[in-house]
């Protein structure tokens, strides 16, 4: 069973149903536990190899425990022993061969795991409600099989008061609905979208040759940039979808992962869209105290504003080194880190030369957005290239065409962002302004019956018709 | 909408209509039957099908014997991905480009056998094999080569044991059977008329096929003729598999029913050993009219797309193995004294061989006959065949023939 596979809803459906046969909080418990043990045993197809994952998940246990008897001087040298044994599993490339586990074991999910148990470890310096969870609540949130996977990164209170709620959420036909409806879009994202958008890259990968004509090398350059990040936001946001939808039908609310991230008209507002539950962890658990130890180091007014910038390049660094093992998502980080602070410095920049009230009217101006959204689009169409692919695939892309070129191109993808994301804006604007008793026609659930019915039909054709398997979910190998 | 869709999880939910509880499936039936009708429609008006009238050409009717070529008959038409296209038979109802009877003299003839691969299916007559391999075996032997074509639809293996006389009569001087898995597949049994394709005759309306599908066919029959029929359907199929990776379409591929992708399989299933069981007894069949004839019979397997795709990327999952039912075919031909022109191991030079494919149809396109006559000819003077040998040719021939 693979994710956001026809059979991965199939089995969330009937896990749901089951769920909802009471609405006691220890069936429902019960029921999400054995989905998670099946759906991680059907994943592995071997308890062994989930074996260094379950050895993790102790690990972080006992952790807990620890922090619970010996205090919060503990949390420092727990944290440490996790992340290290997290790096020896994931193998990271710096580590030395000799000591590489070099057996196979699965691994889909630790990232996730490793974020869930950290939020736990470091908040219960603070919250001695989370020291005392006990064993069954820590295994239920940690190995949840609708965010095992890919996430998105709940926050364990928001877990508890959905999941050990005495008066679990309402789920009527209309919810019921809406989620349905949620599922045949993220099937939609993952199985057709997805799809076409890989086999376009492939297709523009497979062009990019040097015999060719130099128009044909650019615009395949061209497609192989802009087409990327439109493939992975379909694919991730997809199976998103997908799973925050069954959650919410076993009456649990995961966080959203995505807002129309195509739509930041900055990079900073782009990662307050995209991959949210991530970037909303590292703000907290790496940007704010970094931000307050590195005050407390300086307290210069004057200098506060740049010891926010560093911050937010530490936090994107790492957002972007979370990434893979290798150099290049080094310097994925680099980039994301590197855009963040300019955009910051940007802001400061044009505040202090403008004027705060002039720098909002800027920012409040069509064209400027416009010009920004383009940028944002452009520049992590850009920064993609350091996460799909190698530095060889790197240095044959160099080959194809020059650096001036690549500018060129960048250009034009700025250019072509800007236009074809305002048109999209200003349609979707329009589109929900037909309003029939205040509310636009398009939301409509008669207008979403059509829209999920159309969607539902192109998933079958592809699925069941055609027989084709969607891409793996990228985010699944984090 | 979304926004809109999520914010009903957190307000308190309001009641659905009655009536809803009805219109709502309704909308979504109506909705799939107009939006599925009505692509279909727009596809079929904006992008040709096969219009090529088979039957003005071809007689299918015999399943036993495999299609036959109606004498002097032309068919025109456009054929899907492939354009226009003509098949002109000659007075003896073969696509040979060249009217039947004796050879030129001095000339070397070479007949070709087989099925459609071979006849040349959705590809103009002049960027056959039958038309290539010629010209490139003289140019490279000094000789003058003859190659006539007597490939034709649906004559598998147990229809050209039965037929071979014919190709005996043509007075080669070598016969070269052109094979594909498709062959050994068909190596087995006559097909049973239900089970093959049926030409879709044009005068008849959808409406009218349907109503007659409804009332002769299972559910499970119409769904899967509805598959094949559909041109919309088509275009996805023939648009994602000529422009996705490879590897996505070998993993599709490998996707497919036995029958269809058990050939790749490093071992092969009870039915396909049945095939190959049923093959070989053909093919010692066809070995012995062509050794009683004394004629030398030469065979080369053509690689499926996703067979050459797996030879060419040199990457194959575990449990498959493209060269295992070329080996089969090589020993069970070998073993009856005809000459095995191994092309496969060449595929692992060719850069995107997918691309020598019609990607939906399967069947080699122009540039795929092209790189199969250019292989084909340096097999074939390569030493395999000692009459084409290059060697063993006079050099002054040779530039006397350029």
């Amino acid at each position: 069973m693979d994710t956001a596979s026809f059979q991965f809803v199939l089995f969330g459906l009937a896990v749901a149903l089951v769920s909802n046969f009471s609405r006691s909080r220890l069936w429902r418990s019960a029921v999400l536990m054995a989905a998670s043990i099946i759906f991680l045993v059907l994943l592995a197809h071997s308890l062994i190899l989930v074996f260094p994952l379950i050895c993790f998940l102790l690990l972080g246990y006992v952790g807990l425990l620890l922090i619970r008897r010996c205090g919060a001087r503990s949390i420092g040298w727990t944290i440490l022993a996790l992340l290290s044994v997290y790096v020896w599993l994931k193998k990271y490339s710096f580590l030395p061969e000799g000591i590489i586990l070099h057996s196979p074991y699965f691994t889909i999910g630790l990232s996730y795991i490793l974020f869930r148990v950290l939020h736990l470890l470091i908040d219960s310096g603070d919250d001695k409600s989370k020291t005392g969870i006990n064993f069954g609540a820590y295994l239920l949130y940690t190995l949840n099989f609708t965010t095992l996977v890919s996430g998105p990164i709940q926050r364990y209170e928001e877990f508890a008061r959905d999941q050990f709620s005495l008066d679990p959420l309402p789920l009527g036909p209309q919810v019921i609905g809406a989620q349905l409806e949620r599922i045949v879009r993220g099937l939609f994202k993952v199985n057709v979208l997805a799809l076409l958008l890989h086999a376009a890259q492939d297709d523009a990968l497979a062009r990019s040759i040097p015999s060719f004509h130099l128009s044909l090398r650019l615009f395949s350059i061209f497609n192989i940039f802009i087409i990327y990040p439109l493939f992975l936001y379909s694919n991730f946001s997809g199976y998103i979808d997908i799973v925050i939808a069954l959650a919410r039908l076993m009456r649990v609310r995961l966080p959203e992962n995505f807002n129309r991230p195509f739509s930041a008209s900055s990079f900073l507002d782009f990662w307050n869209r995209w991959h949210i539950t991530l970037s909303t962890w590292l703000k907290t658990y790496v940007y704010n105290p970094l931000l307050i130890a590195l005050m407390r180091w300086n307290s210069s007014p004057a200098l506060e504003p740049l010891l926010g910038v560093l911050c937010f390049f530490v936090t994107f660094f790492l957002v972007g080194v979370w990434h893979g093992r290798t150099s290049e998502f080094i310097f994925f980080g680099v980039l994301q880190g590197g855009g963040v602070a300019v955009n910051k410095l940007w802001q400061l920049g044009l505040a202090r030369g403008l004027g705060r009230k002039q720098y909002k009217t800027l920012a409040a101006n069509p064209v400027y957005i416009a010009l920004g959204r383009g940028l944002t689009f452009s520049w992590f169409a850009f920064t993609l290239l350091w996460f799909w692919s190698s530095w060889i695939q790197i240095g044959k892309l160099l080959h194809i065409i020059s650096i001036t070129q690549l500018l060129v191109v960048w250009l034009f993808i700025w250019f072509c962002a800007a236009v074809v994301l305002s048109l999209w804006e200003f349609l979707r604007s329009a589109l929900l302004s037909i309003k029939v008793d205040g509310n636009p026609v398009l939301t409509h659930r008669y207008a979403r019956m059509i829209y999920a019915s159309v969607l539902g039909l192109a998933v079958f054709v592809f699925v069941f018709l055609l027989n084709q398997p969607a891409p793996d979910i990228v985010y699944k190998t984090f | 909408m979304q926004d809109t869709a999520d914010s009903i999880n957190h307000a308190k939910e309001a009641r659905l209509p009655r009536r809803d509880w009805i219109v709502l499936p309704m909308i979504g039936l109506l909705t799939v039957c107009i939006v599925s009708v009505s692509t279909e429609l727009i596809v079929r008006r904006l992008v040709p099908g096969n219009d090529l009238d088979i039957p003005k050409c071809i007689d299918e009717s015999n399943r036993t014997l495999g299609g036959r070529g109606i004498p002097n008959s032309v068919c025109k038409g456009k054929v899907f991905a492939g354009g226009s296209i003509e098949y002109r038979m000659n007075s003896c109802g073969h696509r040979a480009g060249m009217e039947c009877g004796a050879k030129a003299p001095e000339s070397y003839r070479i007949v070709i056998a087989g099925a459609s691969t071979a006849m040349g299916d959705r590809v103009p007559f002049e960027k056959t094999i039958a038309a290539q391999l010629p010209v490139e075996l003289t140019h490279k032997t000094g000789r003058r080569i003859e190659l006539y074509n007597e490939g034709m639809l649906l004559v598998f293996p147990p229809a050209l044991d039965l037929r071979f006389n014919e190709v005996l009569a043509a007075k080669p001087d070598l016969i070269l059977w052109v094979l594909t898995p498709y062959d050994v597949l068909k190596g087995t049994t006559i097909p049973e008329p239900s089970k093959i394709e049926q030409r879709i005759d044009p005068s008849i309306t959808p409406w009218s096929r349907l109503k007659h599908d409804f009332s002769t066919k299972s559910v499970g029959e119409i769904t899967r003729d509805l598959q094949e029929r559909s041109r919309a359907l088509l275009l996805i199929r023939n648009t994602l598999y000529a422009h996705e990776g490879s590897d996505r379409y070998v993993a599709t591929f490998l996707m497919n029913a036995d029958d269809t992708a058990g050939f790749l399989k490093s071992k092969l299933s009870a039915n396909w050993q049945q095939h190959l069981k049923d093959f070989a007894g053909h093919a010692a069949s066809i070995a012995a009219q062509a050794r009683d004839a004394n004629v030398p019979l030469a065979a080369v397997f053509v690689p499926d797309r996703a067979q050459a795709i797996m030879i060419s990327d040199n990457v194959w999952p575990a449990g498959y193995d493209p060269y295992k039912l070329d080996g089969e075919v090589r020993t069970i031909l070998s073993s009856h004294g005809a000459t095995y022109i191994d092309i496969l191991p060449k595929f692992r030079n060719l850069i995107r061989p997918e691309e020598l494919y019609f990607p939906a149809d399967g069947h080699p396109d122009a540039g795929g006959h092209a790189i199969l006559s250019e292989l084909l000819a340096g097999e074939l003077t390569g030493g395999s065949v000692p009459a084409l040998t290059v060697a063993a040719q006079p050099l002054k021939e040779m530039e006397q023939g350029r």
